[in-house]
This record gives structure tokens, sequence and C-alpha cells, in this order.
């Protein structure tokens, strides 16, 4: 993986038990140290965009990955999602949807709204925990962004 | 003077003798038999009284004044009968004078020349009518003041049964049922006095009485000839049976009609009503007829209806009134209803007519009302179903993964640390929760099927059931089943729904397996008593005790033990919603370890 910076992963999640789990598996994957975690929409948004309680974040680097929950607090996730992918700033940033829904409207929602990928967090944990680490190992070491992790953004 | 008063007494005319101021002094016998009064009777009374009616008094006062004043008078005249029937008579009056040369009383004789009379009139009515008479299609008769029957055309005698001038003399009443026979009398004494061309009894049932007593209704036009003898009445005389018949058997149809028939004329006055508009508007019969439709509409929509009539009748023809438009009757008691009213033109001998079956459409409009608030409910309960659904996907789930991954991360990761019965326990905890899982997912399953609408298309059935079967076989353990599959026919239905039917079905059929058994699972099609086409799959499995057939169906239920079948007890009852969306039936036979056949059929093709 590709060390040196911080919040490689923003996971932004609700549940207390899916945190914890996914941390555990953040663990494994040897990047717990690099996953940034917000717990509702409002604060995914002021993260991204360096905003209210992250108005100290400097914007540079974003992070490589957000996995995003749908049904969230204050903002829901495919609000979320719009946000992420109408602005310039973080319209590259890859979002991969990670929900316990299977709706076929759900899935509809966020691919129209310009989800990068879209998995379902299933009961079968072991599947699930597959699941994560081929998404992580996708996204965070064959995907290849601009070096500046910038590109959006017109100085 | 005896002697001239025995000739008196013994002649055949009425001899009647007055004082100047006309009561009668002497009346003799013929005048009895004449005029019907005996001697006791008219004596010391005025002779108008008795034998002059109304219309003939300044008359009798006229010719009285004649004989005074010259000595005598002759004429002929109508006098009246005791009993009110006419006589004509010849008079002649003298008047009697005393030496002093003053008038002492007068002195009358009357010749009933009432035969006399008639037989000039017959004679003059044939020379002057004779074969135009007998060339009209009705029944003529004429009579005269009297009300005998001076001449008849064959006609009428045919009509009424009598030879060739045979009525001839007779009073017309003849021809009357004898319930009639005396208000006749009035009214014919009414028509010569106040003679006109009219139809008798305008509004009343009239009947004829034939020469064998049998009754007909009849329709009868009078008119007046004037001749030198006099006014005579002429009545053309029409069997009306049949038209009665037919109004009868169109009445019967009124009557047997379900909604309320109102029958109007031009003018918007109520002809015919039948016993179902008294029913529905609360007035009878006879407080509608002759009235005006108006009472029957509420008072707001009068103003308009009028216009819409008088449009209708320039141009009449078979249609609903006021398409488009809400219409309201008003009862008697001043309740409105909403009604459906469709019209028709009616050519009758009275002009056109219209009418107007109404039909009250309370129940049908409550009933839509109903069908429309229920509807919404159950659009509100769906849309409530549906997010109950969304949120289960994600609430119900979220505690069950929780379980499942803690327990699977201490099993995977810490198994060396825990006593056997720990992760034996474990291990339990974990499937219970993938259980559950399954349940929830079916139950989502469930809930989508059966709400997402229907995309109905013709289906092949043998294509669905092949899709269904590679997507069965493909998950089942050895001993794969035989499965054999009869040409299917094509069917209306929602593909993607009647695949998921097949798949419950196979899963199903290959799923309750006896041990050492090759299982069969066999697939074709019956036709019932309707002609409609069954469909059925039979396998060779356990089977099922059939008292408990009413439960297959149903959610969650299960008739066998979980540790030897798993499932959640919804794949049947998904089944059984579908084809129940598909307005078909769906029922099952089994016999305990020999098997079990589910059929079904679809309401959709």
């Amino acid at each position: 993986m590709d060390g040196g910076s911080h919040w490689d992963v923003l996971l932004v999640e609700d549940n207390p038990n899916d945190v914890e789990l996914a941390r555990h598996e953040f663990g494994k994957n040897g990047i717990a140290e690099s996953v940034q975690i917000v717990r509702d929409g409002v604060a995914a948004l002021q993260f991204l965009f360096c905003e209210g309680e992250y108005a100290e974040r400097p914007p540079v680097p974003q992070p490589r990955l957000v996995l995003l929950d749908l049904k969230l607090p204050r903002l829901d996730g495919l609000e979320v999602l719009r946000r992420i992918k109408e602005d310039p700033r973080t319209r590259w940033i890859p979002v991969v949807v990670l929900t316990t829904s299977n709706e076929e409207s759900d899935i509809r929602s966020a691919w129209m709204s310009g989800a990068n990928s879209y998995v379902v967090k299933s009961i079968d944990y072991q599947g699930f925990a597959a699941s994560l680490r081929r998404v992580l190992e996708y996204w965070l070491t064959v995907n290849q962004l601009p070096v500046d992790r910038l590109p959006g953004a017109n100085p | 003077m005896s002697d001239i008063h025995t000739y008196a007494e013994h002649s055949p005319d009425a001899i009647i003798a007055t004082s100047t101021d006309g009561t009668v002094l002497y009346w003799n016998a013929a005048a009895e038999q004449i005029f019907g009064y005996s001697s006791e009777e008219a004596l010391h009374r005025p002779m108008t009284s008795l034998i002059v009616s109304a219309d003939q008094i300044e008359e009798e006062h006229r010719l009285h004044a004649e004989a005074i004043r010259t000595g005598s008078a002759t004429f002929e005249a109508l006098r009246t009968r005791k009993d009110r029937t006419k006589v004509y008579v010849a008079i002649t009056i003298t008047a009697v004078t005393g030496r002093d040369g003053t008038v002492q009383y007068l002195l009358s004789s009357k010749k009933d020349i009432t035969r006399l009379k008639l037989q000039r009139e017959a004679k003059l009515v044939e020379s002057r009518f004779g074969d135009l008479l007998d060339s009209t299609p009705d029944g003529i008769i004429i009579a005269g003041p009297t009300g005998r029957i001076v001449s008849s055309n064959r006609q009428l005698e045919q009509l009424f049964g009598y030879d060739r001038n045979e009525l001839r003399g007779h009073f017309v009443e003849v021809l009357l049922p004898d319930r009639y026979r005396t208000a006749h009398v009035g009214h014919r004494a009414d028509f010569f006095r106040h003679p006109r061309m009219r139809s008798m009894g305008v509004g009343l049932e009239l009947y004829g009485k034939k020469r064998n007593g049998e009754e007909f209704p009849v329709e009868i036009s009078l008119s007046p000839i004037e001749t030198e003898e006099g006014t005579l009445v002429m009545s053309a005389v029409r069997d009306i049976s049949e038209r009665r018949k037919a109004e009868e058997k169109f009445r019967a149809l009124l009557e047997s009609a379900p909604d309320a028939i109102v029958i109007v004329d031009g003018t918007g006055k109520i002809v015919i009503v039948n016993s179902q508009t008294e029913q529905l508007f609360g007035y009878a019969r006879t407080e509608l007829l002759g009235g005006s439709i108006d009472v029957l509409v509420p008072e707001r929509f009068r103003p308009r209806h009028a216009g819409h009539r008088t449009a209708y009748f320039t141009d009449p023809n078979f249609r609903p009134m006021g398409a488009g438009l809400e219409l309201f009757g008003l009862r008697k008691n001043g309740a409105e209803f909403p009604v459906e009213i469709s019209l028709s033109p009616l050519q009758t001998e009275e002009g056109m007519l219209v009418s107007a079956a109404i039909r009250d459409i309370s129940s049908r409009k409550t009933a839509e009302k109903t069908l429309r608030d229920r509807t919404r409910e159950l659009e509100e309960a769906n849309r409530e179903l549906e997010a109950f659904s969304y949120s289960v996907s994600h609430d119900l789930r979220a505690p069950l993964r929780a379980i499942n991954g803690f327990c699977s991360i201490l099993l995977n990761e810490h198994i060396d640390e825990l006593p056997p019965p720990v992760s034996r326990y474990l291990r339990l905890i974990s499937e219970n929760t993938e259980h559950m899982g399954q349940l929830v997912d079916d139950l989502l399953t469930f809930a989508r099927f059966s709400r997402q609408p229907l995309q109905l298309q013709t289906v092949r059935m043998s294509s669905v059931v092949q899709e269904a079967a590679d997507l069965v076989m493909g998950v089942l353990h050895d001993p794969l089943p035989v499965l054999s599959v009869a040409p299917l026919p094509e069917v209306m239905a929602d593909p993607a729904l009647m695949k998921q039917v097949w798949v419950n079905l196979l899963s199903n059929a290959a799923k309750f397996t006896v041990a050492g058994r090759t299982p069969r699972v066999t697939i074709g099609t019956a036709v019932d008593e309707n002609g409609r086409t069954v469909f059925f799959i039979r396998d060779n499995g356990v089977g099922f005790d059939m008292a408990y057939a009413g439960k297959l169906f149903g959610v969650f239920q299960r008739l066998h033990r979980p540790e030897e079948y798993e499932g959640t007890g919804v794949g049947l009852a998904l089944v059984h919603r579908i084809i129940h969306r598909h307005h078909g039936m769906i029922w099952a036979e089994s016999q305990p370890n020999t098997g079990s056949t589910f059929s079904f059929t679809l309401g959709t093709h």
C-alpha cells in the first residue's frame, strides 16, 4: 500500500457494530491507521470539503476511497453521494456504496448518482469479509489515481 | 159535455186542459199513457214542470201565447216523460173562450209521433247518406233527440251482432252494458243541449255490449247532423279490443321493467308511469298522471330541464340523458337521489311522447365510493408495507449481521482459546442468525412479488420450466431427481413470476425426497371439467397428510420438522400468492410416502 499519507479510506457508517467489524477487517488488511471513520452524512461532507469540525484539515490529500452506507442520520447516503459527484473538487474520488439494502430501487439510485461500485453487506460474515478485502485490494492497490490526488481543483 | 168527456177519455191522443197560466185542469188516460204521470199527479201542477224540459219552456210559452192570441197553434215538439225519456209529439193547442170572449182555458191534444218521426228521419238519413255510411270502416249509428236509433250501418250491426235494420227504434242504450245505461241517458241529453263534434267519454274506458251480452272496449266519436227533421247525432264506433290488448301488453312490459318508467308529452306532462315510479319517487300514480315532470326534478335543475326537453323533442333519439353529468331525482319527501336516465321517443296517436327509464344508482354510487375509499386505503397500506419492507431489510438484518460477524470472528480467529461447548454454541448462534436472515429475505421476496405490478405477456411455459429447472438443479446435491416435462402450452402470464412459481414448486418437489429412492419429478398438463388447462408437478417424495393440506400455502407454515427438511415455509405461500394474482387456483394432493401432486390453473389466458 501507498503509505505516508493518512486517510486512505473514509468510512461513512453510523452502526457501531458495523464500525467495529469494519475496523477489525481493516486491521487484518493492515490499513487500520489510514481509515477515517465518520458517523453521519453531514460529517462525511465536512470532512471531504474541510468544513466545520474538519476546517483545519488540509484539503490534500483526499482519501483514495470512500466506503458509504446509504442509511445515515442527518443526511442520507444517496445525498452525500450526489454532493460528492457534483463537486469538481471531489468528483474523482471513488465511492463504493456498502449497504444492507439489496432493494432494486436503491441499487438503481446509487448507480444513477455516480457510485463507483455497489456492495451488499450480507449476513454471512465470511462472505462480507471476503468482499471487503477484494474492494480494498482493488481500489487501494490495483486502481491508479492521479499522483497529486487533486485533479479536479483548479488552483 | 159528458160525450165530449167520454171522447176525450178514449182518445188515443193525450188531451190536456190547462188554465191560461199553464196549470193542468184535465189529464186524460192517453196523457197518462204517453207521459207516465197519472191524472192525480198531473192535476193542479204547471204543465211545464211535468213534461217540458228547461230548454223548451220558452218555445212552449211562445206557442201558448200564440194560441191565446190567434185561437190555436200547431207544432211538433219533444216532450219529457216522467221517466225522463223523450217523446216526440204533434201538438195542437186550442184556446177555449167564454161568452165574453175571454179565454177560459186551453185545450191541447198531443199525438205521439215518435215512431213516425223516426221513420221520416230514417228515410232522410238513408236518402242523404245511404251508401256512404256502409262504406266507412267504423260502425256508425245515428240517433235522434229521443235517444232512439234512426239508422245504423252494416259495420255497426256486424260489430254488435244484430241483423240489418234490427236496431231501428231501439234506444241507443241497448248497445251499452247495463251499468252505464242510466248515466248515458243524462249524457245524451247534455249532448243535444250543446251539440258539437267530440270524442265520447274522454279519459274513460268505454265498452259496447253485443247482442249476445259480450262486452268489448270501444272508442266513440260524436258529431251532430243538422237536418230538416232537427238535430241528429252520428256516432262512429270503433272496436279497440286489439289496441287495448296491445296497450295491456305495453303496460305489462312497463311494469316488468326494473326501472321506473315515466312517459311525458311535449309539454312535460306525465302521461304514463309504472309502479316502479311510484315506489322510487313515493308518489301515487294518480298524483303524477297529468302533472308536470318537474315534480320529479330537483328545483335547481328545472329551468335547464325544460330547455333540454324542448330540444329533445325537436331531435328525438334513443340516448342516455345528460351524458357525463350527475343526475338527481326528487322524491315526494324532498329527498334527492342519484339517477341514471335513458330516453327514447315514442310515436303514438296522441303525437310524440318521450319515455324515460330512470334507475336509482344510489347503491352503485355508494359502492363506487366505498371502492374508491378501499382503493385509497389499500394504496396507503401498500405504501406502508413498502416502507416497512424497506426498513426490515435494513434494520432487521443489521443486528443479525453483527451477531453473525462477532461469532464468526471468534470461531475463525480464536478457536484455539475456546472450550469445545463454547465453539459449538457459537456455531449454533451463527446458524440461527443465518436462518433468520433467510426468513427475512424470503419475507421480503414474498412482499415484493405480492405487490409488484403484473407484466402480462405471452409466455412459453416450456421455456420457463426449463429455466427454472436449470436454476434449481444447479444447487441440488445428489441424488439429482429424474425430471420429465411434457410439452406445455403458451399462457398469458408475468414471466418473472411464473419462473418463481416453477422454481419454488421444483425446489419443493426435489426437497422432500425419500432416502434410498430415486427422486422422480413429472411436469405436465391436464384439462379440467371447465375446459381449462391444469398444470401439475408430481413427485415421488415423502408427501404429506391431506389433513394438513389447508396449511400448505400459509406463510411460515411447515408440515415437516426443520431438522428433516430445511426451509422457511414461504415458498409455497409465494406460489399461492402469484397464482392468485393470475386469477388462478392452486391445490395439492398427496399420499404420505408415495408422493405429492401440485396443480394450478391460470385465469389470465
